[in-house]
């Protein structure tokens, strides 16, 4: 089954937004003003995002804090944190602080189809996280072709063998000579079990580019993580959708308790390279 | 001397034989005599016992005169006692009110002055061991002769009838009031009353009716000049206030309207309500309100017993009842009576007018927004009528208010249409067919295209089957669809047009039937059955990545039975209880699907058919006791299910709002009411105060899971997710009725909630509406007989909204941090309005309104913006002032 890339809006945001522009352009008419509101009684909250991948490491574990809406600073490191991690069969990591705020395991094996707990305790506070590594999911083929003939334009695709019987989550990501030009989410509920082939990334690689694929296998709470990222909506758009639409996507689905903000994912990561000729 | 006795005897006349004969005849003639004596003391036996033959105090067997003119048997009691120095023991509740006697005796026996007091009330009197009167009521005599008195109480001028009239005795308080239709019927014992008709706005009338026989009175009142009449809100005339048992519940008229000022100048009947304490409208010229914290679809809105969906054009600016062809407004925000049901929080009856019956009119009037014509008459006098009342934006001028470079061409236009023919078949008999079309149109370039609009037909019948059972008998038919279609512009490479549609039909049959038993007791009983059919979504997207996405069509039936009682348990106590028993049953067929491409394919389910059915007792019970003549107390109890649902409950305009009926899912919500009220008139009757306070419990809420994709969501129910509510507060409301200056002042203390285990982490949060003060102030002066002057302030708290108090950093994304739901509360609202009408001589007016008045920027949203040191606070108006020209002829 073939799966068409994702673009950034589908057409039901799309056909949202369109709709609402007749009104926005009343709404555009009418005033602003900048008013003071004061945001000190929130306070700040502690941001953690912690992976840990199936090999030896090192896993990292970064701890920021949130800075108020209208800071011009940079994100403060939390640093003195308690942080280890633990694979529920009765193996337990300590995290060196290695810079400010960056947290650091190494020589700790990350192994499929085990459940990874974080712990982190910040100044007496108590943090923690679950994820499951799932079993990974591989890359079976990536295949070439050229956009049109006679130009040396070509469009990759991707094909992996998706896990019969289970729920299976994974992020792809795709790189250009080393940088990341889009990523995806998938999910199995329509495809459990079969040949799954990703095409049209939006990337058109030239001879002696280089194209790299990570396919990141992940459990549901991860995948539920990044699709809010995805699906959270930078403040212009929401000024013409939140005030005409209830906006449910908040604050990202997090697996971190006690009003964390960020995510722990214990993920399989496989990768693929090739020189485009 | 012979005596002769028959042959047997003949006298000796010798001294010892006369008294010998004497002797032997005295016996039998002392006897006789004796006998006769005792007979005819034996005839006057219910002059010196009572019914028992206990005897009679001598006091009251000495002569007296009596005489009485027009007086009630209190009166008539009291005075006999003060005369004849005799105490009377008795239950002041069995002697009967209302009747008037005259009585003219000279030199009778007291004892039968008071028999003749007590002529035909079936009272006697008993001596009791002390030698006291006592009165009681006698068993086994005959029941009092009752008879029954009904009519129509209908405007003199226009023949429209006039609902609620307080019909009454005069001495007395038994009396009733005209129900929907202006009929009423009052059954009392036989007799001579004084008829009382009283309705707000109209003069008194009072009528002097023999009930010796059935009577059929059909009574015209005269309207009050208007310009000597201010505005007021009627919440029920008088001293009905006090002892009208509608808890929570208040009437107006449209004409109280058309002085009051209004945004851009054009009234509105259900923006005006939140001028009331326990009405809050969502957000300023937002679509919906909200009743004692109840959510925006909680609300049933009837136009002539027909079901309205959408209440609302051009995104909640303008509400689609024109004033114009409106006769009589009620909402009733506590218990509502078991003919109502369907929806948690309020009623919002609205009734058209008929058309006058006797004379042709026309009026309208041409505003900033809208230009209106009505033209009502009669088709045949005083038998049949029709009215017809239209009224239409002017797309242009409102465009070009707002239209800044980028709109060219645009459409946009909205209007109503309101029909109503009746027709009165005999005197039992009247028909009634209504209609309302309306619709809503809005285009851009071209590219997008958005149409929704209501349409109603209601077919009526009254039928009296006799001057104590009143039928009427609807058929109901109601619409909304609305569509939109977006189509890529003229010159993009894009071919892609998507089509979303979604609709309701309902069809409904109701059978709705008034037993006026006698001056106590009145029943209410019948039954409802709603046909449903609701199409929530359809969308259709043609071009690079096709698809086909229906939701199956869904059947449901709502069907209900009613049955009340009103019942005047003693002269200050009134209850009203009921019950309603209502079943839904929900016959929803699969969804289909068909795609050639996805892209971003949503997660949802494919559902099947499904046959699903709820049922419950609604019991409604209120009860009204009267403290004195100018004051009582109120309690009402309520439950109501709500079997259909807009998820949304958001702005009118959009695709999402969609109603949906409960599903194997979506259970109904359900909502228990407890509410009292004390109610005061004071000042000669010219004001009115009253205090309620009121808990609400709500079961079933519905809202949607975070991240969730809204638009698919609404069809597809899996991101939905349930929870409850509560909402308690107090109302007050002080009302100056007469005088130059008029108005009222209301003041609500509330606080609404809701708690979802899914949502802000099972923490209860406050719904965006929920508003903790609502202060308003409606202000009517009569400047001279040609100006009158209007003031509206009004002052609320801030909607409930989720902030971004900070940001952080995820995998190299900027990501603002949310407050929790509806945590953050916006700056108060406050704004002022003015008005300025001028009538001429022969009833046209104008009206100068300006709407904001000093200006102040009330906050609509916040916008936070990266890196700005403040959010952006928009504000829609600010000193909106306009113009509009009514005629009337």
């Amino acid at each position: 089954m073939n799966c068409k890339s994702k673009k950034k809006y589908s057409p039901f945001h799309s056909s949202a937004l369109i709709l609402l522009f007749a009104f926005s352009i009343m709404v555009s008419s009418c005033f602003r003003d900048p008013v003071n509101v004061d945001l000190s009684e929130y306070g700040t909250r502690v941001v953690i995002q912690g992976t840990i991948a199936d090999n030896a490491g090192p896993h990292f574990v970064k701890i920021t804090e949130t800075i108020p809406y209208n800071s011009t600073e940079d994100f403060p490191a939390v640093s003195g944190a308690d942080v280890s991690i633990q694979d529920g069969q009765g193996n337990i990591v300590k995290l060196l602080e290695t810079e400010p705020g960056l947290y650091q395991a190494s020589n700790f094996y990350g192994i499929p189809e085990r459940t990874y707990t974080l712990t982190a305790i910040i100044k007496g506070k108590r943090y923690t996280a679950s994820s499951g590594m799932p079993k990974p999911l591989l890359i079976q083929n990536v295949m070439m072709q050229r956009i049109s003939p006679g130009v040396n334009d070509y469009e990759l695709s991707l094909s992996f063998q998706d896990h019969p019987g289970i729920d299976n989550f994974c992020l792809i990501n795709v790189y250009k000579n080393g940088y990341l030009h889009n990523h995806y989410l998938y999910q199995d509920e329509q495809t459990d079990g079969q040949e799954v082939v990703f095409d049209d990334f939006n990337v058109s690689f030239n001879d002696n580019d280089v194209a790299t694929f990570e396919l990141i296998s992940f459990d549901r709470a991860s995948y539920e993580f990044f699709n809010s990222l995805d699906m959270v909506v930078d403040a212009e758009d929401r000024e013409l959708l939140a005030t005409f639409i209830p906006v449910t996507t908040y604050n990202p689905t997090t697996n971190l308790n006690n009003g964390a903000f960020g995510y722990f994912s214990a993920f399989a990561v496989r990768r693929y390279t090739r020189i485009v000729n | 001397m012979i005596l002769r006795f028959g042959e047997n005897y003949w006298l000796d006349f010798s001294t010892s034989s006369i008294k010998k004969a004497v002797k032997r005849r005295i016996v039998p003639i002392t006897f006789l005599i004796t006998f006769l004596s005792l007979l005819h003391l034996s005839a006057q036996d219910p002059q010196i016992t009572d019914s028992r033959g206990t005897p009679v105090p001598e006091i009251l067997l000495k002569t007296i005169s009596f005489e009485l003119q027009d007086a009630s048997i209190r009166e008539a009691l009291i005075i006999y006692s003060e005369q004849t120095k005799f105490y009377l023991n008795y239950n002041e509740s069995i002697i009967p009110s209302g009747r008037q006697i005259s009585i003219s005796l000279k030199n009778v026996p007291a004892i039968a002055v008071l028999q003749k007091i007590l002529e035909g009330t079936g009272i006697d009197f008993i001596i009791s061991k002390s030698g006291q009167i006592v009165l009681v009521r006698s068993k086994d005599k005959v029941v009092q002769q009752k008879y029954t008195v009904s009519g129509f109480v209908n405007d003199g001028e226009s023949g429209e009838a006039l609902i609620g009239t307080n019909i009454y005795i005069e001495t007395s308080n038994f009396g009733c009031s005209s129900n929907v239709y202006g009929f009423y019927s009052l059954t009392l014992p036989a007799g001579k009353y004084t008829l009382v008709y009283s309705y707000m706005g109209y003069e008194l009338k009072k009528t002097e009716i023999h009930l010796n026989q059935d009577v059929r009175q059909n009574v015209e009142l005269k309207t009050i000049a208007l310009l000597g009449d201010p505005l007021e809100v009627t919440a029920d005339a008088d001293e009905n206030m006090v002892s009208n048992t509608e808890i929570g519940t208040i009437k107006f008229s449209p004409r109280e309207l058309t002085s009051m000022p209004a945004l851009f100048g054009e009234q509105d009947i259900l923006k005006s309500l939140h001028f009331l304490p326990g009405v809050t409208l969502s957000r300023e010229g937002d679509s919906g309100f909200n009743v004692r914290g109840g959510n925006s679809d909680q609300n049933l809105v009837l136009l002539d017993e027909a079901p309205v969906y959408n209440a609302f054009h051009f995104f909640g600016f303008f509400s689609v009842f024109n004033s114009d062809a409106i006769r009589d407004v009620k909402l009733i925000k506590g218990s509502a009576p078991p003919k109502y049901g369907g929806k948690l929080s309020s009623v919002l009856d609205i009734q058209m007018k008929e058309g006058n019956l006797k004379e042709f009119h026309a009026n309208g009037g041409i505003g900033t927004i809208f230009s209106r014509l009505t033209v009502e008459g009669p088709i045949v006098k005083d038998k049949s009528s029709f009215i017809v009342s239209g009224r239409r934006t002017y797309a242009d001028v409102f465009t070009r208010l707002f239209a800044k470079g980028e709109v060219r061409q645009s459409t946009l236009y909205f209007y109503d249409l309101n029909l109503k023919a009746n027709y009165r078949v005999n005197d039992r008999d009247r028909l009634y067919l209504s209609g309302y079309f309306g619709r809503d149109a809005l285009g851009f370039s071209g590219v997008f295209r958005n149409y929704w609009g209501n349409r109603t037909a209601t077919l009526r019948w009254n039928h009296l089957f006799n001057n104590k059972l009143f039928l009427n008998s609807s058929l109901i038919y109601s619409k909304f669809d609305y569509s939109m279609k977006i189509e890529p512009e003229e010159d993009s490479p894009d071919d892609e047009t998507v089509e979303i549609k979604n609709n309701i039909y309902a069809f409904t049959v109701k059978e709705d039937f008034q037993y006026f038993l006698d001056a106590r007791n009145t029943f209410n009983f019948g039954l409802e059955y709603i046909f449903y059919s609701f199409l929530p979504g359809q969308v259709t997207a043609t071009g690079e990545s096709a698809f086909d996405v229906v939701t199956g069509r869904q059947k449901a039936q709502d069907g209900a039975l009613f049955a009340a009682h009103e019942f005047k348990a003693t002269e200050r106590l009134k209850l009203n209880y009921g019950l309603r028993y209502s079943h839904f049953l929900i016959n929803r067929k699969g969804d289909s699907f068909n795609f050639t491409d996805i892209e971003d394919l949503p997660e949802f389910e494919f559902r099947g058919k499904e046959n699903v059915s709820y049922g419950g007792l609604e019991p409604r019970i209120t009860a009204n006791y009267k403290l004195n003549g100018s004051s009582s107390l109120k309690i009402g109890f309520s439950r109501n299910y709500q079997n259909i649902h807009m998820l949304s409950n958001s702005t009118a305009g959009t695709p999402i709002d969609v109603w949906q009926p409960s599903s194997q899912r979506v259970k109904p919500q359900i909502a228990d009411q407890i509410s009292m009220g004390y109610f005061q008139n004071f000042g000669n009757n010219n004001y009115d105060f009253s205090a309620e306070v009121f808990y609400k419990d709500m079961k079933n809420q519905v809202d949607f899971k975070n991240g969730a994709n809204i638009v698919l969501s609404t069809l597809f129910e899996t991101d939905l997710t349930f929870g409850v509510g509560r909402a308690y507060g107090i109302e007050f409301l002080l009302k100056k009725r007469t005088g130059r200056l008029s108005g009222w002042v209301g003041y609500s203390l509330a606080k609404a909630e809701r708690q979802f285990d899914d949502i802000n982490q099972g923490h209860p949060f406050p719904p965006k509406f929920d508003r903790t003060h609502d202060f308003s102030v409606v202000m009517l002066y009569q400047l001279t007989s040609h100006w009158k002057f209007s003031a509206n302030w009004v002052y609320y708290t801030g909607n409930a909204i989720t902030i971004p108090f900070g940001k952080y950093e995820v995998n190299g994304q900027i990501i603002e941090a949310f407050t929790e739901r509806n945590a953050f509360r916006m700056m108060a609202y406050h704004r002022l309005d003015i008005s300025f009408t001028y009538t001429t001589q022969n009833g046209n007016f104008w009206n100068f309104s300006l709407y904001n008045a000093y200006g102040r920027r009330n906050a609509y949203a916040l916008l936070f913006r990266d890196n700005e040191d403040n959010p952006l606070r928009l504000a829609l108006f600010s000193f909106v002032p306009s113009i509009s020209y009514n005629f009337n002829f």
